[in-house]
């Protein structure tokens, strides 16, 4: 369906560009910093600089068999040349550069990786603090078990986030600036809704948005203070088209789309103003606000045309659609936070959070169908005219109180309570005024209160372990659709041991959920309480007895069970009955690494997933639903590095991914990815490794 | 779009006042040095940076016992602090947490005459550290948050003396690879003990299997750190995540398109946030659902769907069937339509 040969080979290239320009750039930079920039390799300086860097690029092979689609969703490693993990760092001995005196460049990923980034951090302590990160991620979705795989992806998202602090260690002022962009492009499959069936449509999704945000926080008066102002522009050209006969997913009826093309872009603009203040009064009262008041814009103006046929057999001739939109959401977010050290062991602590928006949406739609009957004779054209508004408004607020203690070295606890209060609104209306005119008023409105509870431990049996706990207990706020509030039950624990080569893990959480409805069936009487239990138990444990052997490992247990009453038709009949769904995974993973000989490094893993799902649960009528998803999955890895000399390792490895599930048809995968590839490293201890 | 040109002079002018504020405070002269903190506490870490002298005799004083110490702390930015216009008259490097060293050089046997880390709990330790660092927007609730809380301190995850990092080994191809002394990566930047999200993972295992479940965001991989979704320093929101854009939750940072609004919006995406459907870390499920099918996630919340259901037209919305098994097949603008209220386009 997709073609990627020439998008894959024009990737690396230009990512080995990328990576010429970058190792180009760098030594630039080592030039223009020092008077004498001869670099000797041998005790790892550059000028006053000391260069500790590794890199790696190599070659990885792809031997696949099974579905390419289901491998390319989850994996989506290609064969060709990949840049793995990089490092270049430069520091000041003596603490002073002229331009910085820290670099970092940090690199993974990029050529037939999937997902790929760069980060480069820069700094001048007492002058400035830069810090940018580019992302470039890959996404593929093609599978046979999400939207009748209708909804299928190829695109890239190029993700971009660069901030300046400067005078990051004045305690009296310093100065934020950043910027940040996203853009996501490329092509797949969408649906649409149309004559009472639905059609998988081509589409070339298209959006970007571009920030901005400038601030400066300090100390004033006493108090720690911040002020940050941002703005962003986002907009949405995706563009969505059927060009060749489409019979659509519903083989009841008649409808087909010949053609169809819709551009829908959607210009949003939002801007934002965020306040902080903070003070530790006298070494006992501590008291932090935040404020935050935003304003984001959107106007949106769709153009459809379709032809083919409706669901009684006529032709349609021309179907367009005409919608216009605005919409403009203000929000006023404000939290404050105070804890007072009553002793040097025991504090009490408030947290109140205020979050208001209101929405306001309204849309002018408007259709006009041209058609002929089943036999080619004109019908009455038909022209709709509708529009609708939409006011919503949501206020809520939240405090917690807790106390905490810390009786000794060896035992805290802390208590708590916290109250929500909500107030939730929906009003506007659906009108039109072709071919008639109607009004339907639109109102929802609830407000309801929750209340929890939640209490916790840390125990230090020994200077080596220690153990932690919490428990809540409560309501939590739920949507408009379903006003009653969740009813949950959450308990962790966590115990760490960390004796001097050994660490062991062990945590566990519960969580009890049940979601009410307030509708009912008129006909039925039941309330509706969808009630999900959800476990899971983990472990690991990891053991670096000396520098040249280590050993890992650990099982992690998940398991949900949701079972939700609903109501089917069964026949012509409604008719109760439920829908349930499990969740039983296990996963395991066991690593290690040693360094059997000062030449030879050797790693494994290995790591595997297994979800049993329902197991033997069967349904025992068409109305009691049974959902899961088993699945196995085991990836394998193994990896030696060879020394060839100081600076150089040769390094070969081999990945297995094994997947399974019981989806029909198959979409069973099995990959095998060996590699190889050149690691150099820099820097004075570079033989040390 | 009037009240934008107003937020916009709005931050323009805060920020004018603001710095006109300060300079007329004095603050810009003070970078140079001009004014000092007062007051030390000798048998307390100091709240604030204390004044040099008297008691205090630098740091060198202190390599010639604590040779290893003094070395990796030399490189760090506690140490660069002294050449920093606004803190030269302030004490800085070893002083500055543990005390005024001079009655522990002439008396190096008693334990009582400097300021020890040992034995103390990582509240304790954590308040020396947030008498310089609480003020800053992303510290400022560590006080109130699940680490502190569970007495996690930021000496469990920041080396303040600069740790030495291992020696390189092989490592996974696919995540990435442990911190060492030649794979400093970000551990270097933010004195960490490991880079993240090694250092996450060590306690929050459980993440690890959710990472690498089949759909997950690329933390493993490097792409995206933990700290990019979540302040570990703890913060107003739940989970202690970050806020995306302005008063956006986390997700709508990189996910744009779902940041709206829209006409008619979908009300979890604002009042619960997205992982009420999808689980950030990972899933076996596509698009990192919650749930194997779209339907079962949906009736969670709508299962008197069918109540809608008119007489006798027993197959719309029949759950048993293929065709409804996915809503989004109809409901495909489902975090929010600016064309239709039923989110069909």
């Amino acid at each position: 369906m997709f073609a990627h040969t020439d998008k894959n080979k024009k990737f690396w290239r230009s990512s080995l560009l990328l990576l010429a320009a970058l190792v180009l750039g760098l030594t630039g930079t080592v030039y223009s910093q020092t008077p004498t920039p001869t670099p000797d390799p041998h005790d790892g300086m550059v000028g006053s600089y000391r260069v500790t860097a590794t890199t790696e690029i190599g070659y990885r092979w792809r031997s696949l068999t099974g579905s390419l689609e289901k491998y390319r969703s989850d994996l989506n490693y290609k064969a060709g040349i990949r840049s793995f993990d990089t490092n270049f760092l430069m520091e000041t001995e003596s603490g002073k550069g002229k331009l910085f005196d820290t670099l970092l460049v940090s690199n993974s990923g990029w050529g037939s990786d999937p997902n790929g980034f760069v980060r480069v951090n820069m700094e001048k302590t007492g002058y400035y603090d830069f810090t940018s990160t580019v992302r470039q991620i890959t996404y593929f979705n093609n599978l046979i078990n999400h939207v009748l795989n209708e909804h299928t992806q190829d695109t890239k998202n190029t993700l971009g986030d660069f901030d300046l602090k400067i005078l990051p260690q004045n305690e009296l002022i310093r100065f934020n600036l950043g910027g940040s962009f996203t853009h996501y492009k490329g092509t797949g499959l969408w649906t649409t809704r149309a004559y009472s069936d639905e059609f998988p449509v081509n589409a070339d999704f298209n959006n970007r948005s571009n920030d901005m945000r400038v601030g400066a926080e300090g100390t004033l008066f006493g108090f720690d203070w911040g002020v940050t102002g941002g703005f962003r522009n986002f907009n949405e050209r995706s563009h969505y088209f059927i060009t060749t006969l489409n019979p659509g997913n519903n083989p009841a009826n008649f409808a087909v789309i010949n053609t169809l093309d819709r551009t829908f872009p959607v210009n949003g603009q939002s801007d934002f103003t965020q306040g902080t203040l903070h003070r530790m009064f006298g070494d006992r009262f501590d008291f932090t606000g935040k404020i935050i008041y935003a304003v984001t814009n959107t106007t949106s103006n769709m153009f459809e045309l379709i032809t083919g046929r409706d669901n009684s057999n006529n032709f349609v001739d021309s179907d367009t659609f005409t919608i216009s939109g605005q919409a403009k959401r203000i929000q006023t977010r404000g939290d404050l936070g105070a804890t007072w050290n009553v002793t040097d062991n025991f504090r009490i602590s408030n947290t109140f959070s205020f979050d208001q928006f209101a929405i306001n949406g309204a849309g002018a739609f408007d259709e006009a169908l041209f058609r002929r009957n089943a036999i080619g004779n004109p019908l009455a054209n038909s022209f709709t005219r509708t529009a609708g508004l939409r006011v919503d408004k949501y206020r809520r607020i939240t405090n917690t109180i807790e106390a905490d203690e810390q009786i000794n070295n060896k035992i805290g606890f802390h208590i708590g309570y916290r109250f929500t209060h909500r107030n939730s609104t929906i009003t506007g209306f659906d009108a039109q005024s072709l071919p008639t005119v109607t009004n339907t008023p639109i109102s929802e409105s609830e407000v309801n209160s929750t209340h929890s509870v939640l209490a916790g431990m840390k125990i230090k049996p020994t200077k080596f372990w220690a153990i932690f706990w919490d428990i809540e207990h409560g309501q939590a706020d739920n949507v408009f659709t379903r006003n009653e509030n969740y009813k949950y039950t959450n308990f962790r624990v966590r115990s760490n041991v960390n004796v001097k080569d050994l660490t062991f893990n062990v945590s566990g959480a519960i969580r009890n959920n049940e979601n009410p409805s307030n509708d009912f069936i008129t006909s039925l009487t039941i309330d509706y309480v969808t009630s999900i239990r959800s476990r899971f138990f983990s472990t690991s444990a990891e053991w670096n007895p000396r520098s040249r052997f280590s050993l890992g490992g650990g099982y992690t247990m998940r398991y949900i069970t949701s079972h939700t009453p609903i109501i089917l038709p069964v026949g012509s009949v409604q008719t109760q009955g439920t829908s349930d769904y499990f969740v039983r995974d296990h996963f395991v993973y066991i690593d290690g690494s040693v360094k059997p000989f000062s030449r030879l490094s050797l790693y494994g893993s290995y790591r595997f997933d297994r979800d049993k799902g329902q197991g033997s649960r069967v349904s025992s009528a068409i109305q009691f639903l049974i959902g899961s998803y088993p699945m196995d999955f085991t990836t394998p890895e193994f990896r030696a590095a060879f020394r060839i000399n100081r600076y150089v390792d040769w390094d070969f490895g081999y990945q297995f991914y094994d997947y399974k599930d019981i989806q029909t048809p198959t979409q069973n995968y099995r990959a095998h990815l060996p590699y190889t590839s050149i690691r150099i490293y820099f820097g004075k201890d570079a033989g040390a490794r | 779009m009037a009240s934008i040109t107003l937020i916009k002079a709005g931050v323009v002018s805060a920020f004018a006042i603001s710095l006109i504020g300060l300079g007329a405070a004095g603050a810009f002269t003070t970078v140079h040095g001009d004014r000092v903190d007062e007051g030390v506490n000798a048998t307390a870490p100091p709240a604030a940076a204390p004044t040099p002298g008297g008691d205090y005799v630098g740091s060198e004083a202190c390599q010639a016992c604590h040779e290893d110490q003094f070395k990796n702390f030399a490189s760090t930015k506690h140490a660069k602090l002294a050449e920093v216009h606004s803190w030269k008259d302030k004490v800085v490097g070893c002083e500055q947490c543990h005390g005024p060293g001079k009655a522990h050089m002439e008396d190096a046997t008693d334990p009582t005459k400097i300021i020890s880390f040992k034995g103390k709990n990582s509240k304790e330790i954590s308040e020396t550290c947030l008498a310089c660092h609480a003020g800053k927007e992303n510290h400022n609730n560590f006080r109130r948050g699940e680490h502190w809380r569970n007495d996690v301190g930021c000496t469990d995850c920041h080396s303040p003396h600069g740790a030495p990092l291992g020696d390189s080994k092989a490592d996974s191809v696919s995540f990435i690879a442990e911190t060492t002394h030649q794979n400093a990566g970000m551990a270097s930047i933010a004195m960490l003990k490991q880079s993240e999200p090694q250092l996450c993972i060590s306690c929050h295992s459980e993440t690890k299997s959710q990472f690498t479940k089949p759909f997950h965001h690329k933390v493993l991989e490097g792409t995206m750190k933990c700290s990019d979704c979540h302040n570990p320093h703890g913060g107003f929101e739940n989970k202690q995540t970050r806020l995306g854009f302005g008063a956006d939750v986390a997700c709508i940072k990189c996910h744009a398109d779902k940041q709206g609004p829209f006409v008619f919006e979908h009300a979890p995406l604002k009042t619960e946030g997205c992982s009420a459907c999808h689980s950030p870390h990972g899933s076996a499920n596509p698009k990192m659902l919650n749930r194997s099918t779209v339907r079962q996630l949906c009736v969670e919340c709508h299962s008197v769907i069918t109540e809608q259901l008119a007489p006798g037209v027993p197959s719309f919305h029949n759950q048993a069937t293929v065709r409804f098994k996915d809503c989004t097949v109809c409901h495909s603008a489902i975090h929010g339509s600016n064309s239709n209220n039923r989110f069909f386009r």
